[in-house]
């Protein structure tokens, strides 16, 4: 029998690879350098939290949380369209702070810094997901159809057409692509799947507040990605897998638990940097970062 | 019937008049080359034409049998401007590095991947070709490609990434890749720059084949031997102004060519 | 009320106004987002905690020892980090994600060595305020406007007048034609980062003796600082320092209707606004668009 720490890591990686692949769609595929992925991961929690807490069945909480990130992707799309480059790099962060700062703020509806206790398990058809075992194969479930949904967008004449707007916009435009609806379309998929890990995470942790969806979460989430590699499925999941479980190692050499979170940011920014200067392909990618 | 019509075109950068009042036709089935010293603004008029940049003012028509007669495109997008007719290829690469060849030359057929969920899940949506006739076109679309790239000699790098290519590997690809995407005028910015001259004779008969079939033709080359051989129509700028039109052997033998290009 | 207000922006002006000059000055020479820009100064302002409340050397040489030291972070971050990415030709994006990942790395430091909690140094005595007509206003914070007036001041001096300025500026302009007449831009860099993390150290200090001292102090000053930048054209100088004058006035007129907690929003409200109808800023100068 799995240990129940074990089974924790497993769901926790599970979320992550959905956060993950998420990101890739868009950032690995589309070349969208969005560093407010995080909004949506948070989006998709609150929400989902919210109406569970209103009493909605999970099923629907899980994917409202999806379409609300999806269509705050879509705004932002629209607003974002004529920026580029490191702009549209800051306008991402700026919107991922702005929605931090509304999770703080709208006491009334998100109780601020308190956050929201008390979000119920997921209960499907009556099977109640309540013990940790069933969760994780919740979790599993929809991390597997996550990434064959996506890899099925990704080998489609449609993911080929993202990858050739990452390639080359312009050229994309002269082969009388529209590529603003397909950057947009590229963007709410990946938003929406982003959602929907943050409905798993809101549901699994039955208590969220706004420090999970602070910009600097991104540092990890973008690690993941860029370690396996852009546009590399595979590689995507193996990253989530050994980056989660990195630091998982500190705890055994006996670090203290108020130093624990910093260090694992340290290795998670540390671990970036290096790919970065050192090995720009990541593990499993055939595209370099421009 | 001109299938381009350019008329009084400006445009400035600060302040450079990079277009001066600029206008010209392009009359169908021939090949028409745009000449002139570097800096006249060749390269701007077609990045006018194909909507990449806006002009200050003027008028560009274009005149597609099967879509609309004088059509006024002065100030439409890249992409709607391309699906009117214009296929273009750049003085500098602009292949999609990370996909393969085959793949370069399959997005340029038609816009049916801009389709979510008929791409991607197969799935029907009004006024659309089943899913199957869909595999099956892109069954052919395949077979096509594969035609061409034999027929260049290509047909090894069909799967290798489009980076890999050699640079008159891509220059040739690309040339394909505007000759599939569909078109009633190719415009090509110096399709011959620093390629070897067994590629440029193979271009060159390329572009006489192509006029055979009744393909219209508009084309930027500094190459002077190369131009004035294969078009049937040369346009000569200098500092944004069009100097001179008339066929290569008039162009040749005119003063004021000689005096731009001399200054 | 209303001049209280006035006296209150012109005071957070003055503090913004050297997190941009800094930033900017960084900017206009090497052309990309130094995001960490704001980790330097949190950790600048531990310097100080470390050498004048924890050490006990006496606050001006703990002070110069703090200004100092941000300086050498700068570089020091400069030369590990930029110049291998600009090595291989990194774009600005790319650099922007390193940079941020720089930031979350000095917070992580910063959280480990120092602790979260909030620290203050108690130098300067700030209970007693001096009524100035209808406003109320301390002498740290006269002492706050004042000496970042001066450095302003000066720093316009060194730009207009010095060797070292005049190359810096050259750079800022065009990079290839500095490189003809000789000036080597790798170096002029190195001075950039010396003198606008040296900025930066300055402002910690101040900021150490008018607020608190926190771990993530850092990503919200140069929230700030960026924001300034961009209202008032990002490669300019002056533009940063107009646009921190008018960000400071513009929070505090703003938390007038709202809770004070929005004030980091508002900032970026600002932000997007500028970023969406005029990215060059106030005093940039639009870039023709061939």
């Amino acid at each position: 029998m799995l240990s129940a720490y074990f089974i924790h890591l497993l769901i926790l990686i599970g979320i992550y690879i959905i956060l993950a692949l998420a990101l890739q769609l868009a950032l690995g595929y589309s070349g969208i350098l969005n560093l407010g992925h995080i909004a949506f991961y948070g989006l998709g929690a609150y929400t989902s939290a919210l109406l569970a807490l209103s009493g909605w069945p999970f099923l629907l909480c899980f994917l409202a949380g999806g379409a609300v990130a999806m269509g705050s992707a879509f705004l932002l799309s629209l607003i974002t369209s004529k920026i580029k480059g490191d702009y549209l790099a800051l306008v991402t962060m700026g919107f991922c702070f702005v929605i931090y700062s509304l999770m703080l703020n709208l006491d009334e509806l998100t109780r601020g810094p308190l956050g929201l206790p008390g979000i119920p398990r997921p209960t499907i058809f009556g099977f109640s997901f309540s013990d940790n075992f069933s969760y994780l194969i919740l979790v599993t479930i929809i991390a597997g159809l996550v990434y064959l949904i996506i890899k099925r967008i990704t080998d489609s004449p449609f993911g080929k057409l993202l990858e050739a707007v990452r390639d080359n916009e312009l050229a994309a435009k002269i082969l009388g692509k529209d590529t603003f609806k397909v950057k947009t379309f590229s963007l709410a998929l990946s938003a929406f799947f982003a959602g929907l890990a943050g409905s798993l995470y809101a549901h699994y942790i039955t208590f969220i507040d706004p420090s999970s969806f602070s910009l600097m979460q991104i540092i990890p989430i973008a690690s993941i990605v860029i370690v396996g590699g852009l546009a590399s499925l595979p590689g995507t999941v193996l990253a989530t897998v050994v980056l989660t479980l990195i630091p998982e190692a500190l705890r055994f050499v006996g670090f203290p638990s108020s130093i624990l979170g910093p260090m694992r940011q340290i290795i998670y920014a540390l671990v970036l940097l290096l790919i970065l200067i050192y090995r720009p392909k990541g593990f499993f990618g055939k595209v370099e970062l421009e | 019937m001109e299938v381009l019509k350019i008329e009084n075109l400006k445009k400035h950068f600060g302040g450079v008049q990079a277009v001066d009042n600029c206008s010209f036709s392009v009359e169908p089935g021939k090949i028409t080359a745009l000449i002139g010293p570097n800096g006249s603004g060749k390269t701007t008029v077609f990045n006018l034409i194909s909507g990449i940049i806006r002009p200050d003012s003027g008028k560009i028509f274009l005149y597609n049998p099967f879509l609309f007669k004088d059509k006024n495109i002065t100030h439409l997008p890249p992409d709607i401007i391309s699906n009117f007719g214009v296929s273009r290829v750049f003085q500098q690469s602009h292949l999609f590095a990370n996909l393969t060849v085959e793949e370069n030359l399959l997005l340029a057929f038609n816009n049916n991947d801009q389709n979510f969920w008929s791409s991607v899940f197969g799935l029907e949506s009004w006024g659309q070709k089943s899913a199957s006739a869909e595999t099956s076109t892109r069954q052919s679309q395949k077979k096509i490609v594969a035609e061409y790239l034999a027929l260049f000699r290509l047909a090894h790098m069909a799967e290798k990434p489009a980076r890999d290519l050699s640079f008159g590997q891509s220059r040739l690809v690309e040339i394909l890749r505007s000759l599939i995407n569909p078109h009633h005028l190719l415009i090509l910015d110096e399709p011959i720059a620093g390629v070897t001259p067994e590629l440029r004779d193979m271009i060159k008969k390329l572009l006489l084949e192509l006029k055979e079939k009744g393909e219209t033709i508009l084309l930027i080359e500094h190459d002077m031997n190369f131009t004035l051989n294969v078009s049937d129509r040369v346009i000569v700028m200098d500092a944004g102004q069009v100097i001179a039109e008339g066929t290569p052997d008039e162009i040749r033998h005119n003063p004021k060519v000689l005096e731009a290009y001399l200054d | 009320m209303f001049y209280q207000i006035l006296v209150n922006g012109l005071i957070a002006g003055a503090i913004y106004a050297l997190v941009a000059a800094g930033f900017s000055l960084i900017y206009s020479t090497v052309k990309f987002v130094h995001f960490a820009h704001g980790g330097v100064i949190a950790l600048s302002a531990y310097m100080l905690y470390l050498f004048y409340s924890m050490l006990g050397l006496p606050f001006w040489l703990a002070a110069i020892v703090a200004i100092l030291s941000g300086s050498i972070f700068g570089v020091a971050i400069d030369y590990f980090i930029y110049r291998p990415l600009r090595k291989r030709r990194a774009s600005p994006t790319i650099i922007l994600v390193a940079s941020v990942s720089v930031l979350l790395l000095l917070e992580s430091f910063n959280l480990i060595f120092f602790g979260a909690d909030v620290k203050s140094i108690n130098f300067l005595d700030i209970g007693t305020g001096l009524t100035l007509g209808p406003v109320i206003i301390t002498s740290l914070q006269i002492f706050i406007v004042a000496s970042s007036i001066s450095l302003l001041i000066l720093l316009f001096a060194f730009m207009k007048y010095t060797k070292m300025g005049k190359a810096m500026r050259a750079v800022a302009d065009n990079k290839s034609v500095a490189e003809i007449v000789g000036i080597s831009s790798e170096r002029i860099y190195t001075w950039s980062f010396a003198l606008g993390s040296l900025i930066a150290g300055f402002a910690a200090v101040l900021i150490a003796l008018e607020q608190n001292i926190e771990p993530t102090m850092g990503t919200a000053l140069m929230i700030k600082g960026f924001t300034a930048s961009i209202i008032g054209g990002v490669e300019s100088v002056a533009g940063g320092v107009l646009g921190a004058f008018l960000l400071g006035l513009a929070e505090n007129l703003g938390i007038w209707w709202l809770p004070s907690s929005y004030k980091d929003a508002i900032a970026f409200v600002i932000l997007f606004i500028f970023l969406l109808f005029r990215p060059e800023g106030i005093l940039g100068v639009k870039k023709s668009n061939k």
